[in-house]
This record gives structure tokens, sequence and C-alpha cells, in this order.
């Protein structure tokens, strides 16, 4: 079906914005004070405050992965030390991952590690919205206008570095082991891991 | 939060970028903030109260998920609206069987007889004197059976009127290309003109005599 080029006259009248006089304009407006002259429909107000709702709806923002399993063990002092240690045992793989990934870039046209200008620096995280959110702050506290975005699943940022790199995007970049585009052009795609 | 009051942006944007507990409160914060007028909106989208209900919630977990997307010197509740007709969208998509509406005056042969079909019952003639009320009921009546037969379409139609919505935002709201976008605006006013045209020969007849 081709679309009718009066369409635009049509719908910027309905929006109320056009003032034209084409017999498109008028049927727009004919149909836009009617649809504003209908009279509102009934419907039962919910209650404003409903503490059962929202446990429902914390329950399903943590089944999620938005919130923490309250069915996991309270934190413990030595369990917080385990979960340092682990964390740090963890960030170290990444350093040493991501280090093997630049090493192979050279070798091998990989998308894990961008250097490219259609490269994607892909990152692993337990929190991928977590991290984009961090980054995203980070970012922009360096003064780097950076866009987050969704695409399959990843939580991606597109960020046009300033040229040459300031200092303070750079440590961003470095602080989470990225590297810096030669191109100037950022773009991060943050999956969290699957799971077997 | 002020008491009583709406969540506010810069305590949304705060929490956002704090994560963790911060969320829950937020969440919470969110249902008391908007779930009355956001689950107005989406039963009067999708017609059905349990559907509105799950829709709402569906949606703030998605702008919990997107927060990091959101304008910090925007208003919420427009942007969170958004996110709910998306999810409007999608689920009428799945539901509503999309009939394609073609011909040489943009009408399928079952769409013209329609209109016909409706005119005729009407009995809608020139000699007819049509006052404001009849014109009223008659479009009511229409546009009611328009929102059930093609929620899809008429939903968006509702929104431009009401909310000024562009033709960027309705392409926005589909998640289709531009090109696309024109074609789906050009289905809804066929539609409509299917669904409503008794109202329509009603009202350029009332046109003409005043």
């Amino acid at each position: 079906m081709t679309p009718d080029p009066n369409d635009d006259s049509f719908i910027e009248t309905l929006a109320g914005r056009g003032t034209g006089t084409s017999d498109d304009a008028r049927e727009a407006a004919l149909l836009r004070a009617r649809i504003l002259a209908e009279p509102a429909e009934a419907v039962s107000p919910p209650a404003a405050h409903d503490p059962a709702r929202e446990d429902a709806l914390i329950a399903r923002a943590r089944a999620a992965g938005l919130l923490p399993d309250r069915r996991r063990p309270p934190v413990t002092a030595q369990s917080a030390l385990i979960a340092r240690r682990t964390g740090l045992a963890a960030a170290a793989l990444v350093v040493l991952g991501l280090g093997l990934a630049l090493t192979w870039h050279g070798r091998e046209p990989e998308e894990a590690v961008r250097g490219g200008a259609a490269g994607i620096v892909h990152i692993e995280a337990a929190d991928a919205h977590a991290l984009q959110r961090e980054l995203l702050s980070e970012l922009t506290a360096a003064g780097v206008s950076a866009t987050p975005y969704e695409r399959l699943g990843a939580a991606g940022l597109d960020a046009d570095l300033p040229t040459p790199v300031t200092a303070a995007a750079r440590a961003v970049l470095e602080r989470h082991r990225i590297p810096v585009p030669a191109d100037g052009v950022l773009v991060i795609e943050i999956r969290e891991p699957s799971h077997p | 939060m002020p008491a009583g009051g709406r969540l506010e942006r810069s305590a949304f944007v705060r929490a956002c970028r704090e994560g963790g507990a911060a969320i829950e409160s937020a969440l919470r914060e969110l249902d008391r903030s908007f779930f009355a007028v956001l689950y107005r909106d989406g039963v009067l989208a999708l017609r059905d109260p349990d559907a509105a209900r799950d829709l709402v919630q569906e949606t703030f977990i998605k702008v919990w998920r997107r927060c990091a997307t959101f304008r910090g010197d925007s208003e919420l509740l427009p942007w969170v609206r958004a996110i709910l007709r998306n999810g409007a969208v999608e689920r009428l998509r799945k539901t509503v069987r999309e009939v394609p509406i073609e011909n040489d005056d943009g009408l399928t042969a079952e769409a013209t007889q329609r209109v016909a079909e409706i005119s005729v019952a009407a009995g809608a003639t020139p000699e007819r004197a049509v006052d404001e009320a009849e014109l009223a009921a008659t479009f009511h009546r229409l546009w009611r059976r328009f929102q059930e037969a093609d929620p899809l379409h008429a939903n968006v139609l509702g929104w431009v009127v009401n909310d000024g919505l562009t033709t960027e935002d309705i392409a926005s709201l589909l998640d289709r290309t531009p090109g696309a976008t024109r074609e789906f605006i050009s289905q809804c006013r066929k539609k409509a003109r299917v669904h409503l045209a008794e109202w329509y020969t009603l009202a350029v007849d009332a046109k003409e005599r005043s």
C-alpha cells in the first residue's frame, strides 16, 4: 500500500498543529474535535497505595533479576570478605581476559575488544544495567556525551569521544579496561553471563 | 519524594545511578506515583483490567531496565507513559489481526461494501436533519466500536489527538521505519473512515447545512 502524501497534513491537524484548509485537514479537524469531545470513559480507579500490589511488583523485579534474591543467605562480615576476595579474583580474571583479548586482537579479528572502526567492546558483567549506568555516569562526569541503548538483550552505550581523547575520558576507559578506540567512536555492549 | 506527591525525577535519576537497595524503594514510589494513571491508560488501550494491571507492572520493570536512558531534564510521566504505550502496542499486535486495506480508494472490496452498508443503514440523506446530539451519539457509538475492532489503530489516533504525537513519535512508539510508519498512519486513517463512515456522512451533511 502506498501511503498518501496528504497523510502528513492529516496527522498534523489531528495533533492540533495544522491550520490547513485542505480536505485532509478538514477531515482531521472534524475528527479531532469529536475525539476531544468524547466523554471520559469511566475506569474504576485502583488504590493509590496498595502494599500487596507493591509487593507483587518487587517480587517481579526480583524474578527479573533487578533486585537481589532474598533467598540468598544474609551477608556476614566473613561472607562479605569472601565475596570481596571473589570479586577481586573475578576482576583479576577480567583484566587477564581483556589483556589476552588485546593480544589476540593483533592476530585474529575479533569483536571482543575493538580497535577498528566497526568494532564493539563486549563486556560481561553480573549486572549489565548497573555497569551501563556506572559507565554512563562516569563518562558524563568526564564530559563525554554517551547514549545508552538496548539491543538483543545487551545493555549498550554509544559515545563519540572528544578528539584528542581527554585525560578524564581516558581514565574512565582505562579504569574499566576498555581500549581507547582509534576513531573516537566508542560502542560498548554489556551482557550478563549465561548460566549453564 | 514529597508526602503524597509524585516521584521526583531527580530522585529517580539518583536511584537509577545508585542501584541496589535504592531500586526497591524507587519501584515502590513509582507504583504509588503512577500506577493509577497508567492503569487507566492501560485499561483504555487494552480493554482488559487484568491485562492492564500486568502491563503497568511490566512497564515499571522496563522503566527500571531503561532508567539510564531517561533524560533528567524531561518529565518522568510522559517518558514512563511512552514505555507503557509501547508495551500496549506489542500486546495489541499479538492479538489483532492486521487486515490489509488496499484498492484505488485505499479500501478493500470488503471495506468498501461495509461503508456502503453503514451509510445505507443510517439512512443518511441530504434531507435528514442532523443535530449535534445525534452527531455526538453516533460518533461515540462508532468510535467505541472502532476501539474494540481495531484497538491498535484507534489508540494511536487517540494518542495523536490527546498528546500531539508527531510522525516521529509514532515511529518510535511502533518501532517502525519512517516508511512503515507512514503506511501505518495511512491505514489508521482508512480504518477510521471505514468505522466512522456513518458519522462522516452525517458530519459532512451537517456542515453543508450550516
